[in-house]
């Protein structure tokens, strides 16, 4: 496999191949990211922002120097354009309400199992998206996406222990959160 | 179930955030990407078009021009200063892949 910085010289120099390799290598990964920050119900914008993140790195690949990894500045580009869409469009997780859920739960024959989850992760959802970014980006790679703490660490551009006191961190703060809103007993 | 425990913190966020498939790009992903990468580039009948509508701009310029009894000079001069931003302008568009 041809290493990244061959890739980035070739893509510089304006072959669209080594581009379009850079591309497959990292899209998944510059995705996951995007969408592990926004959350959930924002898979859609978590996309848009994969191709602005394309579109500025292609653009910007003449003045990459190589100071630093390809990957770990890619990762950095794709961390403070999804948090600058973040601050500029207050993204409001859509709000589903009883009945919707009730009918939902309705075609199972387990409803009120089904409708109490569905209630359960709605509140879930909610408290982790008051967490700090970090804490909310490293939730959703490690529960939702089931990424590595090692792969985490790179995606985040942190130390593995950043990582785990991260989840830490963030388990703690759920946990109060949950008793808050009455959650001691699911 | 109580989420008072951290084994029990842990297992919750695992049953509720596993609930939903981790999500990936759209089949369409790479293509549309690409498309917004290629060059804009005009057709060859619309690059014509705009060379005669250049030509025929400055012609009329010129005849306007003279018929206010402006100097060759002068017309020059303007010609000129006119052509060199198109020079300078010319590589910037062909260079503008991206937005």
């Amino acid at each position: 496999m041809e290493a990244d910085g061959d890739l980035v010289a070739r893509a510089a120099a304006g072959d669209e191949q080594a581009f379009a390799a850079l591309l497959e290598r990292y899209r998944d990964r510059v995705f996951r990211l995007a969408v592990s920050i926004l959350g959930q119900a924002f898979v859609g914008e978590a996309e848009e922002v994969t191709q602005e993140v394309f579109l500025r790195v292609h653009h910007a690949l003449k003045s990459f120097r190589g100071e630093s990894k390809f990957g770990t500045w890619l990762y950095r580009v794709t961390f403070n354009q999804t948090i600058n869409l973040k601050s500029r469009v207050r993204f409001n997780a859509p709000h589903v309400t009883d009945d919707a859920l009730a009918q939902q739960a309705a075609a199972d024959p387990d409803a009120l199992t089904r409708l109490e989850r569905a209630r359960r992760d709605a509140v879930v959802a909610e408290c982790v998206a008051e967490l700090p970014e970090a804490y909310q980006s490293a939730l959703r790679l490690h529960y939702w996406m089931g990424e590595s703490i090692a792969e985490i660490a790179t995606l985040l551009d942190v130390p593995e222990n950043t990582v785990k006191s991260y989840l830490f961190r963030a388990r703690q703060l759920l946990q109060s959160m949950l008793k808050d809103r009455g959650y001691d007993s699911v | 179930m109580t989420v008072s425990e951290p084994i029990e913190i842990e297992a919750l966020l695992r049953e509720s955030m596993d609930a939903a498939a981790p999500p990936t790009l759209t089949p369409t992903f790479t293509q549309r990407l690409t498309m917004r990468l290629r060059p804009r580039q005009l057709s060859a009948g619309a690059q014509r078009a705009l060379r005669f509508y250049a030509l025929a701009a400055a012609v009329v310029s010129v005849a306007v021009m003279r018929s206010q009894a402006v100097e060759w000079n002068l017309i020059a001069v303007s010609l000129a200063v006119t052509a060199a931003i198109g020079a300078i302008l010319r590589p910037r568009l062909n260079d503008n892949r991206l937005i």
